[in-house]
């Protein structure tokens, strides 16, 4: 079982919406040992079994509703999506624990203000991607 | 009848959908429109670029098929260097295809559709999702969570973890495969046949629990075009495009990919950022695009293939023709021939990993960019996807042309959800149940309509019944 899974998810073609993507990749990047990296454009059902394999999972996101970055714990739960791929992170969290685990998990959220087409991001959002990184550098290992 | 409301700018954001129903003078269903927004501003976005890039960028639109965009795009690029690619490589692609068929069609019917298949459609909403399912059929659904893994699985030992540099390329692959990789694959292809072999008998055996569904889920004459090749077998990678009526009379065959402008057009609606493409030679100039509507995904391959190419989908075929009286016209039998199509792709799947090519150096062609003008085609799991290109002489694109499948199937999903309102609507309320189905019956095309962007939200779907006076009466929301 592996220490802390790092799940980046957005569309990195759509500026500030790719910002948990760019965590993930910056984390990937450093090797840190005991973690795992996944950058994906959106959750996806069979996500929860490499949950199942964690100890620790931190999901980070691109949010238009939020003004700073921020670190929030979150629990199983949801209904998932009604006619959607989409998944989140809640509803990932409740399918791990049917498959029998569920580890700790934090919601890092990355304020998204463009979402544009485009690879750059907002100076807001490329400063919470900063914090982002750092507040998981400190917890791994 | 009065004017359907016509949604406004500010209500077009990626990731919403809306279905109004606009009411007669006799209070029944007179006309129904299904409104949603697509990858906006994507294809200006792509010019000036290098067309090698177009893979890994287009792959990118969308993280449930992104192996239909890195097909057709380096099929595209193949045809930019005119190249014929290696065995090998057209075998990993192939592969790599039947994964995300694989794949797609598994997070279709386990994941959104078998809630309303197994649970009821009028099932309490609450319950009425895949952890009602899971609690109804844990090993169902456990299954059908493995099944996308499997698929995901193969994706990834082709085409690559990381987007930013896709292991499917313009020429072929970008990689050989090694017999551990080849190996692992084929170790999990027992469980991925014998998870989808459970879920057709599962699915044949509450089929007749849904007969007015099968009746009223977009049971309708339409034409269906798909990929066909000179054997008359199913095909998702290559071939030419065909195209059939509902009588299973063949309207086009072998038309050249590179040649779809002559049987495809595209109309724009004011209602909606999606296109409506229809078959040409059916549209008169003043003719409405309804007249060339028509169908693309895996009830068109069905459709327009003669036989499946692999014994367990042939016998399967065989039964979904007779259940469905020859030729499929019900949308509801999209389920039925995705689960076909899923294990005809573990049947082709386990017979290109035999082949004694696969494991060839040789995957990739190479050369610099000789022709201007492109198409490259594939298979998506939801129906034929077009990239459509022109480049300068420095293989810089000057012109993009996108065609995906859920826009190709807009003019059925609107007629759907027409049928769905005729048959369920019966007075100012739009109940719970009929809420479900109306939803369901777009479920039914499996659509991707909010691959975009994920951020803005998730699809919130909103259905208007609108009186003959064209105030709202009803509204339903799901968020």
């Amino acid at each position: 079982m592996i220490d802390l899974l790092v799940i980046g998810f957005g569309n990195d073609l759509r500026s500030d919406d790719g910002a948990g993507r760019v965590v993930a990749e910056r984390i990937d990047g450093l090797g840190l040992p005991g973690v795992r990296v996944i950058s994906r454009s959106q959750l996806t059902p069979e996500m929860a079994l490499d949950l199942v394999d964690a100890k620790r999972v931190v999901f980070v996101d691109a949010s238009v509703d939020a003004t700073e970055f921020s670190a929030r714990e979150v629990e199983p739960g949801g209904a998932g999506g009604v006619m959607t791929h989409h998944g989140d992170p809640c509803s990932l969290l409740a399918l791990a624990a049917e498959e029998g685990h569920t580890p700790r998990a934090t919601l890092l959220e990355i304020p998204a203000s463009n979402l544009g087409m485009g690879f750059d991001l907002s100076p807001a959002t490329a400063a919470a991607v900063e914090a982002a990184v750092e507040w998981i550098v400190g917890r791994a290992g | 009848m009065h004017d359907l409301t016509v949604i406004d700018p500010v209500t077009r954001i990626e990731g919403h959908a809306k279905i109004t129903i606009a009411l007669g003078d006799d209070g029944t269903p007179s006309e129904t429109r299904f409104h949603v927004t697509e990858f906006r501003g994507f294809e200006e976005f792509c010019v000036g670029r290098p067309v090698w890039e177009m893979p890994s960028l287009t792959a990118r639109t969308c993280g449930i098929c992104p192996v239909s965009h890195l097909l057709a795009s380096a099929k595209a690029g193949d045809a930019v260097m005119g190249v014929r690619i290696p065995p090998a490589g057209e075998r990993l692609r192939r592969i790599a295809n039947l994964g995300q068929i694989i794949q797609s069609h598994a997070l279709s019917f386990f994941h959104l559709s078998a809630p309303d298949l197994l649970l009821g459609m009028d099932a309490d909403p609450a319950t009425r999702n895949v952890f009602g399912l899971m609690a109804a059929e844990p090993d169902l659904a456990r299954k059908g969570i493995r099944l996308r893994s499997f698929g995901q699985s193969v994706i990834e030992a082709i085409a690559g973890r990381k987007v930013h540099a896709p292991g499917i390329v313009p020429g072929g692959i970008a990689h050989p495969m090694d017999a551990e990789t080849r190996d692992l694959l084929i170790g999990g292809l027992d469980e991925a046949h014998g998870t989808v072999v459970a879920a057709i008998e599962l699915f044949t055996g509450i089929l007749d629990q849904f007969e007015r569904e099968v009746d009223a889920f977009g049971r309708f004459p339409s034409l269906f075009m798909g990929l066909a090749n000179p054997r008359g077998t199913w095909e998702h990678y290559d071939g030419t495009l065909s195209v059939v009526d509902h009588d299973g009379t063949v309207v086009a065959r072998g038309v050249e990919a590179s040649e779809y402008r002559t049987i495809v057009g595209e109309a724009g609606r004011e209602d909606s950022y999606l296109k409506s493409p229809y078959f040409k030679p059916r549209v008169g100039d003043d003719d409405p695009p309804e007249r060339g509507m028509y169908r693309v995904g895996p009830l068109a391959r069905l459709n327009v293939c003669e036989t499946m190419g692999t014994p367990e989908a042939d016998a399967a075929l065989a039964v979904y023709r007779e259940r469905a009286g020859g030729v499929a016209s019900s949308s509801f039998f999209y389920h039925y021939a995705r689960l076909i199509e899923a294990l005809a792709a573990t049947e082709r799947m386990a017979e290109h990993l035999a082949h004694p090519d696969l494991l060839d150096e040789k995957v990739r062609s190479e050369a610099a960019s000789n022709f201007r003008h492109v198409v490259g085609v594939s298979e998506a799991p939801r129906g034929t996807l077009f990239h459509d290109y022109e480049v300068d002489e420095h293989g810089l694109l000057t012109s993009v042309n996108m065609i995906i499948a859920t826009g190709q199937n807009n003019l059925a999903m609107n007629a759907t959800v027409h049928q769905i309102a005729k048959e369920w609507i019966d007075g100012p309320e739009i109940p719970e149940g009929v809420l479900n189905r109306l939803e369901a019956g777009i479920r039914a095309f499996d659509p991707c309509l909010s691959c975009s962007t994920h951020a803005i939200g998730e699809m919130p779907m909103v259905v208007d019944l609108v009186g003959p006076d064209g105030a709202t009466i009803c509204r339903r929301q799901r968020d």
